[in-house]
């Protein structure tokens, strides 16, 4: 028996159903739309910053070569340490465990766990953690640490109780840790400690799953140990990875010139967007280094990298598949300079140098390229950086004499009488003089109530531009300066190069002074005609870099031209060929007629003559007595001037006392600045002495010695005209860095690189594959190392 | 039990909706393949496993007598209510919810019983209950009926015990967070509220005598298993509980006018319910849905790495066993609640809107039981089922894809899942028995 067909609910209740269930449904397809079809090539980026993780290839730093192909700084495999903060041992979780018998409170726990971590630095490490635990509970904690493997734990007492004593030094925790990395290294426990905190503070947050980097450079001895130590498991954690460290083959050897790195602050790294500088990065800081960063930074590779959620490394195939087999970027080295600076002249400027403080500076007068640039005291780049580099820095930064500046460009001093040659030059172009017209010196000059004395109290009477130059008769250029005035004498100074940037490319070089009437009004309001006077003569307001005073007195050997000095000669490739070969730049022409230059010049060149204000030169018997004995034989007549600037204004009652007996910083700045042959000038030597007092004796032997060295040595057999084709350096293309399966806890260490051995003669050319910073930078920005030389004073 | 004899040729088996059943777990199946291979590469095989006892159970849901169902629905209900506060009581903790159930060999879930129970349940009741042009509130809610006061007394007392435990616990443990108890007022407006609610019930029940119906609300029979699977805590359960009910009660139909009440009233009871009911983890998901990048790292980071997964599937997808997402484990729990995002990254826009297609075709042809079935209960029954797999499919993909927040809702008969797998395929039965005609004996 069957009814007819009769549903329950009429079928409008169901359509009604179905269309709104359709309809829902229709919002899902449409959202689907827009995340997958509209918006999906952006989650495809997602997707990807994911699961690519760009470790980097570093980069070989271009080298730099002295005018001969002799390498001055080059790139050494370091050992770096770096630690991995997720992968630290951690003392709370084990003792934790260990106590777990004693149902401790957690922060009963973490008071003895702050306990341990100061015992470690104690000289006693042994501390009690528990008395008074029942003998139960001691079978219990002994099995623990049995069981656990925790070392450091020793269970002392019997019967009842007992007591649970820990060595700290020995139970595996942080403290431990970096107390064994420090002895193994060798650092002293302060500057470890500041290195911890730095690293500590980079890895925060995320960054506790990457290597961060904790030492640099700890020498191949500290490595050998570190792995040691870490094959028996005592430094989880802890990472040594090779990397690059830029070497200064000799030490201070032309620091001031060379430079030095260090790391990228994060101000640098914000300004610097887009050129591929990333967290830790070194830079150039100072001298080449810094002025030609852009060349000698090369490019670094990447080799993407497929990682799982969890950071471990996929397997090659899987990147393969995902990235192509083409996936990884060679890194590109930077390009190599040759520069003008001979390594013997320099050696020689540094090793000759007469005093404490100063400079020397050695310059072709045909081209202005400097051949030696030295500046004392100095100090050494290559402890510049590095675990130890701290109390260095702070000797460095302290030392009264200014080690950091590089004294030839940016410290500036009067000139003294070596500016008497300018007045000289100023009164020709001018025509207020030739070599006829005689001028009377009566020992003083007169201006209204104002006397300027000659250092020659008696006088030198009448004389002659020659016989002025070669006496250095004051009252001359009294009155010379008074005739010409402050414009007309600025005028020629500037041609010179006086009073701005030579442009030499280093960096923070100062323009020194050259005071024009404009000048005097605005420093006292008002122009007085006493003040040129004094300028003429060197003193006053004037001041001159020894670089410049180089630079003129090239002009004044060359016949009148003025050139821009530098130090590159040549920028060349990994491969060791030409990129750039730099020409000489001629910045101005004197004007000056030929034949009244060449007048200066005889009036210079009488300089070491009997009489002449450095004559003592021929005869010195201490350690120039070989450069007194060349000029006495070979013929080679130095063509110069003495200057003898002073610091303080001296009152008549001090003038009178003994050179020795002035103190240091009172004493005068002492100049001399030389260049030969007479007939066809080379070369150009400044040295400038700081309180050296009187310049023919103190800085004379220094340019004496230098220009012995070019004559004896270099010009025959050394100059750049004679560069030797430098050889490729070798550029080894990178195989596929080979990285050992992870174990669970070696995720993400740092995959240690191959280097090729390298001989230590040849420039190294490994690249050796790092980890990097992450694609994603840390938000937590790194502070760049407290007391880094940034900008020392 | 009576199982039906053999079929009588004018009964129709629905091929259609029993293929799209078929279709759709084992399209679930191939991408659990892919799913899990890097974790649990035999999971697949578990799934095939347990889609066949599947089968047999829902088989035997569609070859039950409905009869038996209106039977068996009271009992059934009040075993599951039971087992729901046993899982309370003795329940093995597992991420903070209390929502496994330790049997010897196995662990089962009540909250999936719930919601077959449920289904039956509403269908037996709403299809004795009618009410000629629909259902109103009154008739609904009986606002003046005891059960609520008494049941809001009791829920006041959980809250607090509950808290309080929890709280001397933290203490005795020596937590840093010491999670707070009640504030003694909102204890104390929870029972002020249900005593002046008693008093005024119980005027009433005075006035009108005894009776069952007056102390008793239809609503009570939704609210007492919602509320228990609700304290588990189990959101995505309870509100599929909950929806199953709604949807069944509006299918029966409801007065307009009541219905737009009931409208506002349920946005209402939402406000009351963030603030006071929800929990912080709950909360946090909410929040983090409206603005996943805020939170990468931490709740937000399964809805973000879901979107990732989705998104970049584009179009045709990455092809079989290549998700990126998924094969390097940047999406969480794969298996379960998220194997949507692995089908999207996989198979893409087609892929996924493919599987759409395919749960409306089975929710349609669940619905046209509905239709068929010439008995309210038949009908309500093949309603609920429908319903259940509905909501169950719309929330989980909302939350895949970033509609909807992120709670612990299974995609039916795709996610890895026994308990959740046969009681979906019974579900499916439910619809087919709706639709095969009634033997009248």
């Amino acid at each position: 028996m069957k009814k007819a067909f009769q549903p329950a609910f009429p079928g409008r209740h169901t359509t009604i159903a179905t269309a709104i269930v359709g309809a829902l449904l229709c919002v899902h397809v449409a959202r689907l739309y827009v995340v997958q079809v509209v918006r999906g090539e952006e989650y495809v980026q997602k997707g990807e910053s994911n699961f690519i993780q760009d470790r980097r290839i570093p980069h070989a730093r271009g080298l730099i070569y002295d005018q001969r192909g002799r390498v001055l700084v080059d790139n050494r495999p370091s050992h770096d340490v770096y630690m991995t903060v997720a992968i630290l041992p951690d003392s709370t979780k084990s003792l934790a465990k260990l106590l777990a018998p004693l149902a401790l409170q957690k922060s009963e726990i973490a008071e003895i766990d702050a306990r341990v971590l100061a015992a470690v630095e104690e000289p006693v490490d042994l501390m009690v953690a528990r008395d008074d635990v029942p003998a139960a509970a001691c079978d219990e904690i002994r099995a623990i640490a049995h069981r656990e493997d925790l070392r450091g734990v020793t269970i002392e007492g019997e019967g009842e109780s007992c007591r649970v004593v820990l060595a700290a030094r020995e139970l595996p925790s942080r403290a431990s840790v970096f107390r064994k990395l420090r002895e193994l290294v060798g650092l002293p426990p302060d500057l470890m400690k500041e290195r911890v905190e730095r690293a500590l503070q980079k890895s925060r947050g995320l960054g506790k799953f990457k290597p961060t980097l904790l030492l640099e450079d700890i020498g191949f001895d500290a490595y050998a140990r570190i792995e040691a130590a870490a094959s028996l498991g005592d430094l989880s954690g802890i990472d040594v990875v090779d990397g690059q460290k830029r070497r200064y083959r000799h030490g201070t050897f032309a620091a001031h010139v060379l430079g030095y790195m260090n790391e990228i602050g994060a101000k640098e790294l914000e300004s610097r967007k887009g050129q591929g500088y990333l967290l830790g990065d070194m830079i150039g800081r100072r001298g080449i280094e810094a002025t030609h960063e852009a060349e000698l930074r090369g490019k670094d590779g990447v080799d993407p990298v497929v990682v799982d959620a969890k950071g471990r490394d996929m397997p090659e195939d899987r990147a393969d598949e995902l990235l192509g087999t083409d996936r990884r970027t060679l890194p590109e080295p930077g390009l190599s300079l040759v520069l003008s600076i001979d390594e013997n002249m320099q050696r020689t400027a540094e090793e000759m140098f007469n005093g404490l403080a100063g400079s020397v500076v050695a310059m072709e007068v045909n081209t202005g390229f400097i051949l030696a640039m030295a500046s004392f005291p100095t100090y050494d780049p290559n402890q510049v950086t590095g675990p130890w580099s701290k109390p260095y820095l702070q000797s460095v930064t302290k030392d009264p004499l200014r080690p950091w500046g590089n004294k030839a460009i940016q410290e500036h001093y009067a000139p003294g009488s070596t500016f008497k040659a300018i007045t000289a030059a100023a009164g020709l172009r001018n025509k207020l003089i030739d070599e006829r017209s005689n001028r009377v010196c009566p020992g003083f000059f007169r201006l209204g109530r104002s006397v300027w004395r000659c250092f020659n109290r008696g006088g030198h009477g009448s004389l002659a531009l020659v016989r002025a130059l070669q006496v250095s008769c004051d009252s001359y250029f009294y009155s010379l300066g008074y005739d010409l005035g402050p414009d007309r004498l600025a005028e020629t100074a500037r041609l010179f190069g006086f009073g701005a940037r030579t442009g030499l490319d280093l960096d923070k070089e100062t323009p020194g002074i050259m005071p024009d009437r404009d000048y005097y009004v605005r420093r006292f309001g008002a122009y007085t005609p006493g003040l040129v006077v004094n300028n003429a003569i060197g003193q006053g307001d004037v001041t001159v870099t020894p670089l410049q005073l180089a630079v003129a007195y090239a002009a004044i050997a060359n016949g009148g031209t003025v050139y821009k000095p530098q130090l590159v000669r040549e920028t060349r490739d990994a491969d060791g060929n030409t990129v750039a070969i730099h020409d000489p730049v001629v910045v101005a022409e004197l004007g000056i007629d030929k034949a009244q230059l060449a007048l200066m010049k005889e009036a210079l060149a009488h300089v070491t003559d009997p009489g002449g204000t450095a004559s003592g030169l021929l005869w010195r018997r201490d350690r120039f007595a070989d450069v007194s004995q060349w000029l006495r034989e070979s013929g080679v007549t130095i063509v110069g001037k003495t200057g003898t600037a002073q610091v303080v204004r001296l009152s008549k009652s001090v003038q009178h006392v003994e050179a020795k007996d002035v103190p240091y910083e009172q004493r005068d700045h002492a100049w001399f600045v030389g260049f030969a042959p007479y007939d066809n000038p080379e070369i150009v030597v400044v040295t400038m002495t700081e309180h050296g007092g009187f310049g023919g004796s103190t800085s004379g032997p220094v340019t004496a010695a230098v220009l012995h060295r070019w004559f004896t040595e270099v010009r025959e057999q050394g100059r750049y005209e004679d560069l030797p084709a430098l050889p490729p350096s070798k550029r080894i293309i990178m195989a596929a860095p080979k990285k050992p399966e992870p174990a669970a806890n070696e995720e993400q260490a740092p995959s240690t690189a191959q280097v090729p051995e390298t001989d230590d003669s040849a420039p190294p050319d490994a690249t050796p594959v790092m980890p990097t910073t992450p694609p994603r930078p840390d938000p937590s920005p790194a502070d760049p190392a407290p007391g880094a030389p940034e900008s020392p004073p | 039990m009576t199982l039906s004899t053999a079929p009588e040729s004018t009964q129709r088996w629905p091929l259609g909706l029993i293929g799209v059943a078929a279709l759709i777990p084992l399209i679930g199946v191939l991408n659990l393949s892919s799913a899990a291979r890097a974790t649990m590469p035999d999971l697949w095989f578990k799934q095939l496993l347990w889609l066949c006892a599947g089968f047999v159970a829902g088989a035997a849901a569609a070859r039950l007598r409905a009869s038996t169902f209106e039977l068996l629905a009271y009992p059934l209900y009040a075993v599951t209510c039971a087992l729901l506060v046993a899982v309370l009581v003795i329940g093995t903790p597992i991420k903070g919810a209390q929502r496994w159930l330790d049997l010897g060999a196995f662990n089962m879930q009540p909250s999936e019983l719930a919601k077959l129970a449920m289904i039956l349940v509403c269908a037996r009741y709403f299809s004795r209950f009618e009410m000629p042009g629909g259902y109103t509130l009154v008739a609904l809610l009986r606002p003046l009926n005891l059960s609520r006061p008494l049941g809001l007394i009791a829920f006041a007392a959980y809250r607090y015990l509950h808290t309080r435990a929890k709280h001397d616990a933290a203490i005795a443990a020596g937590a840093t967070e010491v999670p707070n108890v009640d504030p003694v007022w909102l204890t104390a407006v929870f029972v002020g509220v249900a005593v002046v609610w008693f008093a005024l019930g119980a005027l009433d029940l005075a006035r009108g005598g005894f009776d069952a119906k007056r102390v008793l609300a239809p609503i009570d029979i939704v609210m007492v298993p919602f509320i228990l699977v609700l304290i588990e805590p189990d959101l995505g359960t309870a509100s599929i509980v909950l929806a199953v009910a709604a949807s069944i009660i509006l299918f029966a139909g409801m007065r307009p006018r009541d219905l737009a009440i009931s409208s506002v009233g349920v946005v209402a009871v939402a406000v009351l319910a963030w603030n006071f009911v929800l929990h912080d983890y709950q909360r946090k998901r909410v929040t983090t849905f409206l603005n996943p990048e805020a939170d990468i790292q931490g709740a937000g980071y399964h809805a973000a790495q879901s979107i990732i997964a989705v998104g970049s599937g584009e179009l045709t997808g990455k092809g079989y066993g290549h998700g990126t997402q998924t094969q390097l484990s940047f999406l969480p729990e794969n298996h379960t609640d998220f194997v949507f995002s692995v089908l999207g990254e996989e198979w893409g826009f087609v892929g996924g809107a493919l599987l759409i297609l395919l749960l409306f075709a089975l929710v349609a042809l669940m619905l046209r039981g509905a239709r068929r079935a010439t008995d309210r209960f038949s009908a309500l029954m093949a309603v609920g089922a429908a319903s259940m797999i509905f909501w169950h499919a719309f929330i989980n993909i909302g939350m895949v894809i970033g509609v909807l927040p992120v709670v612990g809702v299974t995609l039916p008969l795709m996610s890895y899942g026994g308990s959740s797998m046969i009681t979906k395929i019974i579900a499916i039965g439910f619809a087919v028995n709706a639709q095969l005609p009634r033997k009248v004996t």
